[in-house]
């Protein structure tokens, strides 16, 4: 009996071998070891190993299969146990519940917004090879990465390198020379056209109803229609074939044939047009400008196999190979990553909406963790309850597996009711949460939807089960019985981490909350636009004449009416053909251009600060009015007056104008120059309304629109809603950071609400003593709500210098952003501790005043 | 039905139990056969003999009692079955009446 079998061969022994045969071959192999240890140790001690080995054959091989863990009475058996423990902890399960439920509402919510978000512009054939040609033009605040390019760039880019398939030459729809009206006989219809070179078809490949993708656009006058307009033309899109139709524009006017009709872009397009025409008939009335001067949008498709990086670092210095004095570069973009990808820095993708789809994702994934905590937290305080539990489980045989999985079953039954609960809510929520976001989400059972859905709700499980589960049924059944079990520091530990957790992250999200709603509101307020838009309504107009013009000024209620519009927010085209005296020959300043009619700039009430405005007493149309930035990028003194040539053509500066907001306000001021449209070339109005009498004067403003212009509709817009659209990313993160904030509170105090209860409870003889030896009720809420007031405190100490960090960053990319105040940061967090004091105060407070008798009498 | 078949180790291992009526464990089972066949024998392989021989209905197990040797695990003890027996006996007979029909050869 001296000597014992080599421990690690036993063990393994135990471990594969089938439990009905494992103890006689264990007495059999011990006792040949025993007989031959007395001889040799080492040679009983190996062969005692090669027996063990021998032994490992499928024989006596266990089965391993995990389906004893699932058997179906233990399964019926920890769901009545589950069951039970539901019963019992009500207030628990409720608050599980709750919180699980929600999270996973808006978990799902979120992930529904970004699955739409992420197939934007994805629906064209050849996606993988169709880009989009963009310009880096170096300006005085950086490298600006601009969608404006040359003219014959797309043209000559096919023509000389051997990976473009083909290009195109695009003037967006957006344009204002591109909203126009056709008319057919009497009908009278506004549209917006693209002017596309001859390739469009072929690299945006839109599926063509009729006509041929190779040769509709080839002529001058060419129209391809959408369906929806062929519809309510023709009737059909056969019938649209070979019809004429008429085209008019404040530049463009004609007779086109229609040679082609293609589907309307589906929902999930971000480009909208009705027709394409011809851009070669489009430069019949403007001109292209040559290398120097960008408007145009440039796509190519590259051939299938080619390398894009290879490509972007061929074409990087192309337009220096055209003109010399030219030192932007090109580079390209996938044409559908532009949706998501849109800000660049220094010429490199920065970013874009892919930041607002992180973000919301992490935040959602952070609301489904504070429910998960929860879960955990009220799980493993409840340890001690539920620990004999394990104890004589353990006792009667239960192997740890079989615990776990019963605390996983439980678990996964308290998340999987949460899913059932917020499937119910989803469809609840779900035209709210559209309205929210712009959407048309829709909730069509799919099977990848359902497997998502169920996925999710599995990991969510198991991620809150798994660690009450291992810690419970870790502990050993001897110690829990005998009552020896001591709360393990590092457990209390971790608990308490996962408050601060929860806390920190509400915090940092009152903070967005209020950081996002005071920039919104400063950029919406338009204090700091430069300009006026408050009661202007503007519309587009076809040649306007001056007797239109004249009635509308004799509205009462009109104050003034000015030719042209600002469109908020849109990027410009512009030109860097600028000349001036003593310019410098290195100076390649771009300059945006506006072309804007008489008294627009009085409309708008936008400052001139030396010289005047437009006006028809003074001169002809080579006017030309400049911001102050250009002013100070040309460097001019005293300006008024002085000649400058853009394009080639002699402009006399009559004034400067301060420098106001037309871009997007994440970029500082740019140089800018206002050209003059004479009236009758205006393509919109703009009229200023008095406060106050909004809708007699639009009533009356909408009656002289229809006596001069027949069978049109009054479609106007007010400048202030343009600009609610403009930021309405911003808007959303606005509204949306406020419900997640709620909820995420929320579910923090459901958690800690549950805990404080739980400690309150489990307390209550020791306040029942401290009572009976004369403390007071306000001292022993004062001792229950001080461990809470420190975790709190903690998580504000963590949290505050995280959402410092993340408003910083956020606010920084806006050229014009709030100052962050301290009590930004100090109020969310007082709120925090209020609302976390509030919670355990309601709980405390109930057994603090409980009679000692009650708490005592039990024992 | 055909009766189970017995291999010929199987034979050996049945044959051990039976002879050791009421006794037989996996070691004595490998000593009693070491002694007779005068070579060491793997005690794995007698498990899986037993092991496939219970499963046939030849033999039968019971556990012993609990004693201080082997580590304190039980012994298991084998004992023949009549379906074991008569296998032996089957095997007995097929063996005898083929020797049988050996003619008388000398060899010189």
């Amino acid at each position: 009996m001296s000597h014992q079998p080599p421990k690690h061969a036993l063990n393994f022994l135990r471990w594969f071998c089938r439990e009905d045969y494992l103890e006689e071959i264990e007495g059999d192999l011990i006792e040949v070891f025993e007989q031959r240890s007395k001889e040799n140790l080492r040679k009983a001690n190996r062969y005692f190993f090669w027996q063990v080995l021998r032994h490992f054959r499928p024989d006596f091989i266990r089965s391993f299969k995990l389906f004893d863990l699932f058997r179906p009475e233990l399964l019926r058996h920890n769901l009545l146990i589950s069951y039970r423990s539901f019963v019992r902890n009500k207030t628990t399960f409720l608050i599980n519940l709750t919180g699980l439920s929600t999270g996973l509402t808006f978990f799902f919510l979120i992930c529904l917004w970004v699955n739409d978000e992420l197939h934007v512009d994805k629906f064209l054939p050849h996606d993988e090879q169709l880009f989009q040609v963009l310009q880096s033009v170096q300006t005085p605040n950086g490298i600006e990465t601009i969608e404006a390019t040359p003219g014959p760039l797309a043209a000559a880019l096919k023509d000389e390198l051997s990976e473009v398939e083909y290009a195109t030459t695009v003037i967006p729809a957006t344009f204002n020379t591109s909203q126009g009206v056709i008319s057919v006989q009497d009908t009278l219809l506004k549209a917006a056209a693209k002017y596309v070179s001859r390739d469009f078809f072929q690299v945006f490949s839109y599926p063509l109803l009729a006509g041929d993708s190779n040769r509709v656009i080839a002529n001058k006058n060419d129209a391809v229609i959408s369906e929806r307009l062929a519809i309510n033309l023709f009737k059909s899109p056969e019938k649209a074939i070979g019809q004429q139709i008429n085209w008019q524009t404040q530049s463009l006017s004609g007779p086109c044939l229609v040679s082609g009709v293609f589907s309307d872009p589906p929902a999930s397009a971000t480009d909208h047009f009705d027709l394409v025409l011809s851009y070669d008939w489009y430069l019949d009335a403007a001109p292209e400008g040559g290398w120097a001067d960008s408007s145009p949008r440039s796509y190519v498709m590259l051939k299938d196999g080619s390398q894009p990086d290879h490509f972007r670092n061929k074409i990087r210095n192309f337009l220096s190979t055209k003109d010399e004095n030219l030192n932007s570069v090109l580079t390209i973009q996938r044409y559908s990553d532009r949706y998501l990808h849109d800000r660049f820095e220094n010429g490199v993708v920065a970013g874009g909406r892919i930041e607002y789809i992180r973000l919301f994702l992490l935040i959602g994934l952070f609301i489904l963790a504070i429910a998960s905590i929860n879960f955990m937290n009220l799980s493993t305080a409840k340890a001690s309850v539920r620990l004999t539990d394990v104890g004589v489980k353990k006792v009667v045989g239960a192997s740890r597996g079989q615990l776990v999985i019963q605390y996983l079953c439980e678990s996964l039954l308290i998340a999987f009711s949460s899913l059932l609960l917020s499937s119910f809510l989803l469809a609840a929520l779900l035209p709210r949460f559209n309205e929210l976001t712009g959407k048309e989400l829709q909730l069509g059972i799919t099977p990848n939807l359902a497997m998502g859905l169920l996925l999710v709700t599995l990991i969510t499980g198991i991620i809150a089960g798994i660690y009450p589960a291992i810690f419970l049924s870790g502990h050993q059944a001897v110690k829990v019985l005998k009552g020896k079990l001591r709360t393990v520091m590092g457990e209390v530990w971790l608990r308490k981490g996962l408050i601060v957790f929860q806390f920190a992250v509400s915090l940092l999200l009152i903070v967005a909350v209020i950081v996002v709603y005071k920039q919104i509101n400063l950029i919406q307020s338009g204090k700091t636009l430069g300009y006026d838009r408050d009661q202007v309504i503007y519309f587009g107009v076809d040649r306007p004449g001056q007797a239109f013009v004249d009635a509308l000024r004799n509205i009462p209620d009109v104050v003034s009416v000015g030719g042209g519009s600002l469109t908020a927010g849109k990027q410009l085209g512009g030109t860097s053909d600028v000349r001036w005296e003593g310019k410098p020959a290195d100076n390649q300043t771009f300059f945006s251009a506006f072309w804007l009619g008489y008294d627009l700039i009085e409309t708008l009430g936008i400052p001139v600060t030396a010289g005047r405005s437009f006006s028809k007493s003074f001169g002809s149309s080579d006017q030309v009015i400049l911001n102050e930035e250009a002013v100070a990028k040309m460097g001019l003194k005293d300006p008024v007056g002085k000649k400058i040539q853009i394009g080639g053509e002699d402009r006399e500066i009559v004034g400067v104008v301060k420098d106001f907001h037309f871009e997007s306000f994440y970029q500082a001021m740019k140089p800018c120059i206002l050209l003059l449209a004479p009236m009758e070339y205006a393509p919109r109005l703009s009229i200023k309304i008095r406060s106050g009498s909004e809708k007699p004067a639009i009533a009356k403003i909408k009656a002289v629109f229809e006596t001069y212009y027949p069978g049109l509709v009054f479609d106007y817009k007010f400048m202030d809603e343009d600009f609610q659209r403009l930021y309405a990313a911003e808007n959303r993160v606005s509204v949306l950071s406020r419900y997640f904030a709620g909820l995420a509170i929320l579910i923090s105090c459901l958690g800690l609400f549950g805990l404080a209860m739980f400690t309150a409870d489990r307390r209550r003889k020791e306040i029942g003593i401290r009572k009976i030896l004369g403390s007071g009720a306000l001292q022993i809420i004062a001792l229950l709500t001080a461990d809470f007031t420190k975790i709190v405190l903690i998580a504000v100490t963590v949290g505050i210098p995280a959402s410092y960090w993340l408003a910083t960053r956020w606010l920084n990319r806006f050229a014009l952003h709030i100052e962050l105040h301290w009590w930004y940061f100090v109020f969310p967090a007082v709120f925090a501790l209020l609302i976390a004091w509030l919670t355990v105060g309601l709980q405390t407070i109930r057994v603090a005043l409980l009679h000692p008798v009650e708490s005592l009498k039990n024992n | 039905m055909l009766p189970p078949s017995l291999g010929e180790f199987e034979e050996m291992v049945l044959l051990a139990v039976a002879a050791q009526h009421d006794q037989a464990y996996g070691v004595s089972i490998q000593e009693a056969l070491e002694e007779h066949l005068g070579k060491s024998i793997n005690i794995s392989a007698i498990h899986v003999a037993l092991k496939r021989m219970l499963e046939k209905g030849l033999l039968e197990s019971r556990y012993g009692g609990i004693t201080n040797d082997r580590g304190g695990r039980r012994k298991k003890f084998y004992v023949i079955t009549i379906a074991g027996k008569r296998a032996l006996d089957r095997q007995y007979e097929l063996r005898t009446s083929l020797y049988q029909r050996i003619p008388k050869i000398t060899f010189s």
